[in-house]
């Protein structure tokens, strides 16, 4: 057993093809993301078969840069690692595909990811002392997963989107609005000059004894709304839609994050996922976790969102109890914790 | 000379391993979509059945289109990682001109017509001619409706063998059309790694042509987004690649 353990990790679940190397778990050596967002940008969300094409041609130089920026040779590498699911099957297939024959050809072992558990580490990454159990909540355009998480390796799914990821629901209403891509940051800022009781738009899921979420309800709702305006003959107001919309999104993840919190009395409450970088989203929930005195702790952005070095770390503690793959492992779309 | 040929355009998985041109061993197995599964236990088969490891190949041949996407996708990041982790030189090679390799010992002054079911009464083909030990490209790859391949294939005089997937699917239409001087051949000939693996010795051995170097697909055929969204905006080309 080395105590200087270097693992290649490669992620390519959705649009963004990425590459890291780490030394011993936490210590990040390089992440490399080439994002596609300019790609799919003029179709208003990712397309699948776009996002496999672009993972092709990146993923080589993407990896090659890794390596060098990491100073480490194929041959210092102790495992390769890469994300197996959940996410787009093609997507997958790329990272995995490569991630396994790399390793097969080194006569290096190799790990399959869970993406979702990539999520939860990023936070350990940048902030080592984080005080746990944890509940984590993780809201991107691919993703609305809430989970318990007790130590290394030990996590459960207490609850996800029963349709649309949070993200997506910004992306689609940013859409019908004309407003462009991605819709996250574009509603935020048009929510700055709008008033959030403005509309009042339902809350699905808000009062049901789970934790599960629901956004396409929300979704129909806003869209009937404009529609209904637009026969009236009444304006839009972008602003005052954009704020009441957001609110009942930021809402809705704040509820039942608190109550997951709550019911798992955890000691700490980490968000993750590009909607992470939603300021509003974070003054919220910081403030009602407040009331019960539990601190809520997000890392940069760049960790937020997708990545290679989260799948890096989770991979070094599946290395630590010889967790590896065969040659057949094969990707998941809906693979759960 | 150690060269793995690797096939993973269709559904038909094929992988083979050639000395120089000498034949050690080839595994070809219909896999539908599994390709991603059982891609590399068959390569570790194959190298260990023949007394070899993967680190000791000094070169891959691969095709790279047309062909199933997702297959395409995942024979050539494979290829791709062996040629990091391994240091040695690829041949990437259209899926039609490899077919018509495959067949084309077994004739002389004809046209080959390698065909592969690109749905919706569509194939993938390209026109070759095969006289004295020499095969030359005639027409580049291309997706087109069947029933324009058996217009255009009438103005050659020279005996035609079409084969392929293509041919069994629309083998009804084929046969039922005047074609002039065809054959039709409906069995899997033609699809066989250790062939590939030949053509990548040749190359590596011979060739300087960077055309057959890279190891992105060769789709031929857009993504349905993008059809429809230069439906809305400008009107298509035919290449199948995006920007
Ligand atoms: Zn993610």
């Amino acid at each position: 057993m080395t105590d200087d353990v270097k693992i290649l990790a490669i992620e390519t679940s959705c649009d963004e093809t990425a590459a890291a190397v780490s030394q011993n778990g936490l210590n990040i050596l390089s992440s490399i993301v080439a994002s596609q967002v300019d790609w799919h940008r003029k179709y208003g969300g990712v397309v699948p078969e776009i996002a496999s094409r672009k993972h092709m041609e990146f993923i080589e130089p993407v990896i090659e840069e890794a390596l060098n920026k990491a100073e480490v040779q194929l041959k210092d590498l102790d495992a390769v690692a890469a994300t197996y699911g959940p996410g787009l099957v093609g997507s997958l297939l790329v990272g995995l595909s490569y991630g396994k024959s790399l390793a097969y050809a080194l006569h290096k072992p190799f790990i399959g990811v869970n993406h979702i558990a990539g999520h939860i580490y990023a936070n350990f990454i940048s902030k080592k002392d984080i005080k746990k159990p944890v509940v984590c909540l993780t809201v991107s355009g691919g993703h609305t997963d809430l989970l318990y998480f007790e130590g290394y390796g030990e996590y459960q799914i207490m609850g996800r989107t029963k349709d649309d990821a949070a993200g997506e629901a910004f992306d689609k209403i940013a859409r019908y609005l004309g407003l462009g891509y991605p819709g996250g940051p574009i509603i935020e800022k048009k929510a700055k000059k709008g008033q959030e009781d403005a509309i009042d738009f339902p809350r699905p899921f808000l009062n049901k004894d789970n934790y599960d979420f629901s956004f396409s309800g929300l979704k129909t709702a806003v869209i009937n709304y404009i529609h209904t305006q637009t026969q009236k003959g009444n304006e839009l107001n972008i602003y005052d839609i954009a704020a009441s919309f957001q609110r009942a999104v930021i809402d809705i993840l704040t509820e039942k994050t608190v109550k997951a919190a709550l019911d798992k009395k955890v000691r700490t409450v980490i968000l993750s996922g590009g909607v992470a970088a939603n300021k509003r989203f974070r003054e919220v929930l910081k403030k009602r976790l407040n009331q019960y005195k539990i601190p809520l702790y997000y890392p940069e952005l760049k960790l937020c969102t997708d990545n290679a070095a989260m799948i890096s770390t989770v991979a070094y503690y599946q290395y630590l109890k010889d967790d590896f793959a065969e040659l057949n492992l094969n990707a998941d779309p809906n693979l759960k914790l | 000379m150690l060269i793995l040929g690797i096939d993973t355009s269709t559904d038909i998985c094929s992988i083979g391993l050639c000395q120089s041109r000498k034949f050690l061993g080839e595994i070809n197995i219909k896999l539908k979509k599994r390709h991603s599964e059982r891609l590399l236990p068959l390569i570790d088969r194959l190298l260990s059945e023949s007394g070899y490891d993967i680190q000791d190949i000094n070169g891959v041949a691969v095709t790279k289109g047309p062909g199933s996407f997702t297959g395409l996708r995942i024979g050539l990041s494979t290829v791709q990682a062996f040629k990091q982790a391994l240091d040695i030189p690829v041949y990437s090679v259209s899926t039609l001109k490899y077919m018509a390799f495959s067949i084309s010992h077994y004739y002389n002054k004809v046209i080959l017509i390698p065909t592969i079911d690109a749905l919706n009464k569509r194939v993938y083909t390209a026109l070759f001619r095969q006289a004295d030990d020499n095969l030359n490209r005639i027409t580049q790859d291309k997706a087109v409706q069947i029933t324009s391949l058996i217009e255009n294939i009438n103005d050659y005089n020279l005996n035609k063998i079409i084969f392929g997937s293509g041919a069994n699917q629309y083998f009804q239409l084929l046969k039922e059309a005047d074609l002039k001087n065809a054959k039709l051949i409906t069995n899997n000939m033609g699809m066989g790694g250790f062939n590939l693996a030949v053509m990548g010795y040749h190359f590596i051995q011979y060739g300087h042509d960077t055309e057959f170097t890279d190891l992105v697909p060769k789709y031929l055929k857009k993504p349905q987004a993008r059809l429809d969204w230069e439906k809305k905006y400008l009107q298509g080309d035919e290449d199948g690649n995006i920007s």
